[in-house]
């Protein structure tokens, strides 16, 4: 993970993006092997790693029979911080004016929140987040996003996002992981993305007669399949698409749609998942 | 700064957190509560005994004592159920692992927490007694409150046995809560601890399978949860009005080297487990 990036980490539930995250934080122990984070090893060596590192894992901790500010002071006087800090990370959340309320009667997003501020306490260098727009309402997802933009930007905190929303980590991401039964299977820049989305495309056809434009399709080698009432069909260049149309216009078939619909780390998502 | 001052200001800082954490908490009033039910007990009792026997005051004081003694393993169990029941309740060993700080302070820390809230509820029973011996002296004139203050420092040796011989059942229930993320699992082991071998003592002394009382109450001190108040039913002995029954000097050893083991072996344990 480059120092200053935002590293959206996908997979599917139960792929192991949890685990993955358990044992950066030292929660988990490995079996096997060594996980180095800031050049210590995070099983011999936690505490040098965890001062630099904040997290949220999984559903938000809060103790909710203590207020907000009471759940901040309780990681702040842990870190061994100046007061002012209780105030400054509940403010930068939005929480400030709702700090004194018992944190058991805060809303899903609120508790989100609160545990963003809760990571942010000690400044990290690495803000790791497991699923942080679990919860939150459309409006809540945009705030979180715009907050953790403006953290990376201002702080140059670099932040691991675990999601199960592609759409959220297209957003947000400049680099990305994708991992599948505890195998990290494409790992690069939202660069390298684009390259290799641009290697396949699937274009979806729909026409009067999908049967016989399937024939006519599969014989120029394409590869082709009839999902409900369209052709799915794989390409590598924008021509070819026009080059099927064509194809099927000249043998007297009627395209009523051709579609592209899905984002290009959809496409990616599932191509690594099925590679 | 020097390691051991950093180590203290660390430890101090765990301790304060873990107040925040549990004064709000149902902890503080379950000890309240403790208390409270001692000491009324033994004020109804002692106000509703028309008998008047001359030594009411030692009576009165050896109840306090034997009621407290009673109701100990019950209160403990809740209590240090709590103590990991609001963590795991919280997921809040996630939280307090992944910050930089040791693991073992946690363990420490609130076990530290536990023995201050046992030292405030042996100073509450005692004013709480002293209350109440005051308000029975208005209707009793036999039983002074200077008396009893008096007799304090003759029942403090054997209050102090029954503290000690807890260790066990401290160390063993403090495991049981930091490993399991069921409040009823651990709390309910504990009361089957506690109320099981009582049970079979009834069985066995109303069958009359053991007859001498001296062997059943033997059987109570095998156990450390039934150990603090096992020598209540010492019934040869308790039925005088000057003798002191205390838990013997051995099993009360016995459960606090027991008790250090286990928190030992504990402390290891915690330290290196995974949360999942």
């Amino acid at each position: 993970m480059p120092q200053g990036s935002i590293y959206g980490f996908l997979g599917p539930n139960g792929a192991g993006k949890t685990t993955t995250i358990k044992i950066l934080l030292g929660l988990l122990q490995t079996v096997e092997g060594k996980v180095f984070l800031f050049d210590h090893d995070i099983a011999r060596d936690p505490l040098p790693v965890l001062a630099r590192t904040g997290n949220t894992v999984e559903t938000p901790t809060v103790y909710q029979h203590l207020s907000g500010r009471e759940n901040v002071e309780v990681v702040r006087i842990l870190r061994n911080l100046p007061r002012e800090k209780t105030r400054e990370v509940l403010q930068q959340v939005g929480l400030w004016d709702d700090s004194d309320r018992i944190a058991g009667s805060y809303s899903n997003g609120m508790k989100q929140r609160l545990s963003l501020a809760v990571a942010l306490l000690g400044n990290p260098d690495l803000l790791i987040l497991d699923e942080p727009m679990n919860g939150l309402d459309p409006s809540g997802i945009i705030e979180i996003r715009e907050f953790l933009k403006k953290i990376n930007e201002q702080s140059g905190t670099t932040i691991l996002l675990s999601s199960h929303i592609l759409g959220e980590i297209e957003k947000l991401a400049t680099h990305i992981g994708i991992i599948d039964h505890g195998i990290l299977k494409f790992q690069g820049a939202m660069g390298e993305l684009h390259s290799k989305i641009q290697e396949f495309k699937t274009i979806y056809i729909s026409t009067n007669n999908n049967n016989e434009a399937m024939s006519i399709i599969s014989a120029r080698d394409f590869q082709v399949t009839i999902n409900g009432k369209s052709l799915v069909i794989t390409v590598t260049q924008d021509s070819q698409v026009a080059a099927v149309v064509r194809l099927l216009v000249g043998k007297g078939i009627d395209v009523y749609q051709v579609q592209h619909h899905r984002s290009d780390l959809e496409e990616l998502f599932l191509q690594v998942l099925n590679e | 700064m020097n390691k051991n001052r950093i180590m203290f200001l660390q430890f101090i800082h765990t301790l304060h957190t873990d107040w925040i954490k549990y004064r709000k908490s149902l902890l503080p009033w379950a000890s309240l509560a403790y208390v409270l039910l001692v000491t009324f007990l033994v004020f109804i009792f002692t106000i509703g005994d028309k008998r008047n026997p001359e030594n009411a005051i030692f009576q009165f004081t050896r109840n306090i004592i034997s009621v407290g003694a009673f109701f100990l393993p019950f209160y403990l169990v809740l209590i240090i159920s709590l103590l990991g029941y609001i963590e795991h309740r919280s997921q809040g060993w996630k939280l307090i692992y992944t910050q930089p700080v040791g693991r073992g302070y946690f363990y420490l820390s609130k076990l530290f927490l536990l023995l201050l809230i046992l030292l405030a509820v042996f100073i509450l029973k005692f004013i709480f007694s002293s209350i109440a011996v005051k308000l029975i002296e208005l209707s009793k004139h036999q039983i002074k409150l200077i008396d009893f203050l008096e007799m304090v420092p003759d029942f403090l040796l054997p209050e102090l046995k029954i503290f000690v011989s807890c260790s066990a059942l401290i160390a063993i229930q403090y495991w049981l809560s930091m490993r399991f993320r069921n409040f009823l699992l651990s709390s309910g082991i504990g009361t089957v601890a506690i109320i099981l071998p009582l049970a079979v003592f009834m069985i066995l002394g109303i069958a009359g399978i053991i007859a001498t009382p001296e062997k059943l109450n033997n059987f109570l001190k095998l156990d450390p949860y039934s150990l603090p108040y096992s020598f209540i039913f010492d019934f040869s002995q308790m039925k005088s009005n000057t003798v002191l029954v205390q838990i013997p000097a051995r099993f009360v050893v016995g459960s606090l080297l027991a008790g250090i083991l286990i928190l030992t072996a504990g402390f290891f344990d915690i330290r290196r487990r995974n949360i999942h």
